[in-house]
């Protein structure tokens, strides 16, 4: 039976979602927020009832969060990119990794988790 | 002097607590502002002094109770010279303060409603069944993740809000989530999207105009929720949000 607690953030920041959800993930793999932007109310859900241990845990969670940027929310879309949206990035890495092969000496294979990291590792630079 | 008092005088004020299905509910005038403080009632028709209403008579029914008040459209329990037309075939049901004028039309021998005050948005009683999904997808909505569901009827119009928060898909991964409409409302116009915005979430975010799309199909009692890109919505256990309000129209 899923069981609510809500919590009240004394952050004046919002967190980043993505960000959240992963720390609260690491304290409950069920864990999933409600939560209004621009209020300070969380109302967290999970499989089975909150421990007072887990109350603390998730507090301290809310409140130390990284907070929302425009470039954390887009290395979460990046992340959650569908098939159509890697198979752009990726059939660009096929031709530049042919190119990298041809040179004298070679050059390796760029593999397709290094591209998406480095495409992640952009967008959190601009 | 006569009881009954003419179309054009001022009106009768008249309460009833009556509650449930209310068949040629007699009215003390011709000219009346009936206060319904039960719970729910369900008007199917109306008398005036316990004889059939003449062409002209007016009744402003007024929700002063804490639940809503409802006429129904041609409803077989009352006397056909005593029943009710409007344009919704749903009839017409209002909110907390909210009214109905009807006024008697000689031909076709009905109430019409002419006025419509919805009142305050009338709550949707939580229903696990209410909400599914495409294909072999399964939504799973727990009552607690119900942040608000409510809607407004005025006349063919209807105004929806859902907020759903922490909710969970599983079964096989498919693009639309459903949810069925309260009081048997019927979507009329296929393809209709007038008014809507909103988001969903599956982890990833998604908002605007295109989230909601008001199903397609013919006589659909269900109003469904997909991506703008129309993909598959991630299967995911407590983070499936799905919030905004739309106004399209019902039969």
């Amino acid at each position: 039976m899923s069981d609510y607690h809500t919590f009240t953030v004394v952050r004046t920041t919002e967190p980043d979602p993505a960000s959240l959800l992963a720390q609260l993930r690491a304290l409950d793999a069920t864990a999933g927020v409600q939560h209004m932007p621009g209020t300070k109310a969380f109302t967290l859900k999970k499989a089975t009832t909150w421990t007072a241990p887990q109350i603390t845990a998730a507090q301290n969670a809310l409140e130390t969060a990284p907070a929302s940027t425009p470039q954390l929310t887009a290395q979460a879309i990046i992340d959650s990119w569908d098939i159509a949206q890697r198979a752009f990035a990726l059939a660009l890495l096929d031709q530049l990794n042919l190119i990298r092969s041809k040179l004298s000496p070679p050059l390796g294979a760029i593999t397709p988790a290094q591209v998406l990291q480095a495409i992640r590792d952009k967008a959190g630079t601009l | 002097m006569s009881s009954i008092s003419t179309p054009f005088s001022t009106a009768t004020e008249q309460a009833t607590s009556a509650t449930g299905t209310q068949n040629n509910f007699d009215l003390n005038a011709a000219n009346a502002t009936l206060y319904c403080t039960g719970a729910a009632p369900v008007f199917t028709g109306f008398t005036v002094g316990g004889a059939a209403p003449a062409t002209g008579a007016r009744v402003v029914l007024v929700n002063a109770g804490s639940g809503t008040v409802r006429v129904a459209k041609e409803d077989s329990g009352s006397t056909a010279a005593h029943r009710i037309t409007s344009p919704s075939a749903r009839g017409q049901i209002v909110g907390v303060n909210g009214s109905i004028t009807l006024v008697y039309l000689g031909v076709p021998s009905r109430w019409d409603v002419v006025v419509v005050e919805p009142g305050a948005p009338i709550t949707i009683p939580y229903t696990a069944g209410d909400f599914t999904a495409t294909g072999s997808m399964t939504w799973t909505v727990d009552s607690g993740d119900v942040q608000a569901l409510r809607y407004l009827q005025q006349g063919n119009q209807l105004t929806l809000t859902l907020l759903i928060a922490a909710s969970t898909t599983g079964g096989t991964a498919s693009n639309g989530l459903f949810f069925l409409l309260p009081n048997s409302f019927t979507v009329a116009t296929q393809g209709t999207q007038e008014g809507v915005h909103g988001s969903l979430s599956d982890g990833t975010p998604y908002s605007g105009a295109g989230v909601w799309v008001i199903i397609t199909a013919t006589s659909t009692t269900k109003v469904a929720f997909y991506k703008p890109d129309f993909a598959n919505i991630a299967l995911g256990t407590n983070n499936v949000a799905v919030q905004g309000t739309a106004v399209f129209y019902i039969d």
